[in-house]
């Protein structure tokens, strides 16, 4: 054990008085039974108030799906034992999903995720450095087969770029992705709200924009969900932002390129307001989006 | 190990476990003793308040959701913070806000015995306002959490060895910074 220098131990201190500056109380309970939200867990959802602070919400959400992940419910979820951290990149069976094929994917726990599909598209979020956005490269056939052949794994992806011949990349540069297509969806209480419930709470701009668009789509991640949601092209779905920026809807950003944003609905029967989540995930090439992915 | 420290270790085991499984009371017991040092760590990283919060919860939400992929239940502390910790780091960089220190307010909460302290820390928060938000969380992390470079290196996915020299490299940075002399010992 190396002993601090007196310039470390004088850091300590001034450190702590740093933090003395934050107040640190908490109700723990509260906090707790926010998390668990036994609300959510009894699927209260649509139709109840949901009287919590609005900073809590997204929380809420987080925490319903992991409850509901807990319960089995979530597809994917019951019957997995052991940890779902990825310790090892998990490249398995080639799989075909909606217009694109993944040869390989990775996923860790605070470290981010991959995927690299046939055409030599490679994908991209690191969790642990940043930049927090997925970004994009791309292989040639014979970057593809490498990946294929499990000569390079794709978590090699994530931490810089792997060492390649020139002509395995057919374009090394890396650089922000930008799906064409977004999936809009919904979530009140304890669940999604399919589109067609949850229409009539936007402003009518909003309403024609997705109308008649409802799919069904399932998650990839850690917790898949099937949610049925508005699909909409990513010019649409900057119209949908503008059209809730107007309408005072605050907008928080996400690390896909995504956005999300609460919107206060007057229960029926009832003063009070719960809230509407209006979640923008932009879809990747295989038809769905990463939910809480890295 | 005395009979004493083999229970608590195995008290604490036994709560991660049942919060890992869903127990609300056992979840809450972690938020209680941990919620503290968690947001003082991020707001030494954020230097905001309001970020620093939004960073814990966001941490919370993240231990709900993976407590049960945590091995060792002894590191529970060291996990809960490098989470936190990575939540700040992410919200600090996501959020560029102006970094304004309100100077004779916080002199005035000092005690006149203290205010050369306070100084300092003003001194200080300075200083870290110049650094990027990973030195920020190793520096907080190390010194203020006391996680050493091994746990560090663990939880942030670094080498023990990376950990120390980047230690190095800021605290030189810092010492500069502060115009403090180097130690000669």
């Amino acid at each position: 054990m190396i002993e601090p220098t007196p310039f470390e131990r004088r850091l300590t201190v001034l450190l702590g008085r740093v933090a003395d500056r934050v107040d640190t109380d908490v109700d723990a309970m509260a906090v707790t039974r926010l998390a668990a939200t036994g609300a959510l867990a009894r699927g209260t959802g649509w139709t109840q108030p949901l009287e919590v602070p609005r900073a809590w919400l997204w929380t809420a959400v987080a925490l319903a799906l992991a409850a509901a992940f807990s319960a089995g419910l979530l597809i994917g979820g019951s019957g997995r034992s052991g940890p779902i951290v990825s310790a090892s990149p998990t490249p398995g069976p080639t799989v075909v999903l909606a217009s694109a094929t993944v040869i390989a994917h990775y996923q860790g726990f605070h470290h981010g995720y991959v995927y690299v599909y046939g055409d030599g598209l490679v994908l991209s979020l690191n969790d642990r450095s940043g930049p927090w956005v997925l970004m994009e490269r791309r292989l040639t056939p014979e970057g593809v087969d490498l990946v294929r052949s499990g000569a390079v794994e794709p978590t090699a992806f994530l931490d810089g770029s792997p060492q390649l011949p020139d002509s395995a990349w057919a374009d090394s540069k890396v650089q922000p992705y930008k799906s064409p297509e977004s999936a809009i969806c919904f979530w009140s209480g304890a669940s999604f709200a399919a589109p067609s419930r949850a229409l009539s709470a936007l402003p009518e701009p909003a309403r024609a924009l997705l109308r008649g668009k409802e799919r069904t789509y399932t998650s990839d991640g850690y917790q898949r969900i099937e949610a049925e949601c508005a699909e909409v092209t990513s010019t649409e779905a900057r119209a949908l932002a503008e059209i809730l920026k107007v309408a005072g809807v605050e907008l928080v950003p996400q690390d896909d390129g995504g956005f999300y944003g609460s919107i206060a609905v007057p229960a029926q029967g009832s003063t009070a307001a719960y809230d509407l989540v209006v979640w923008n995930n932009p879809l990747l090439p295989h038809g769905t989006w990463v939910l809480w992915g890295g | 190990m005395t009979d004493s420290l083999v229970r608590d270790h195995a008290a604490l085991v036994a709560v991660v476990r049942s919060a890992a499984t869903g127990d609300e009371v056992a979840f809450a017991r972690l938020v209680a003793d941990h919620h503290a040092p968690m947001l003082r760590v991020a707001f030494v990283i954020t230097d905001d308040p309001e970020i620093a919060r939004d960073a814990v919860q966001s941490a919370w939400t993240r231990a709900w959701l993976h407590l049960h992929s945590l091995r060792d239940p002894l590191q529970i502390r060291s996990w809960l913070i490098a989470i936190a910790a990575n939540e700040a780091r992410k919200a600090r960089s996501r959020r560029r806000r102006e970094w304004v220190v309100d100077i004779s307010s916080q002199v005035e909460i000092d005690a006149p015995d203290q205010q050369g302290d306070a100084l300092d820390v003003l001194d200080l928060r300075r200083v870290l306002r110049s650094l990027s938000a990973d030195q920020r969380a190793l520096i907080a992390l190390r010194y203020l959490a006391g996680l050493d470079s091994s746990e560090i290196a663990r939880h942030l996915g670094m080498s023990a060895s990376g950990v120390r020299s980047r230690l190095a490299r800021t605290l030189e940075r810092i010492r500069t910074d502060l115009d403090i002399p180097p130690e000669t010992d």
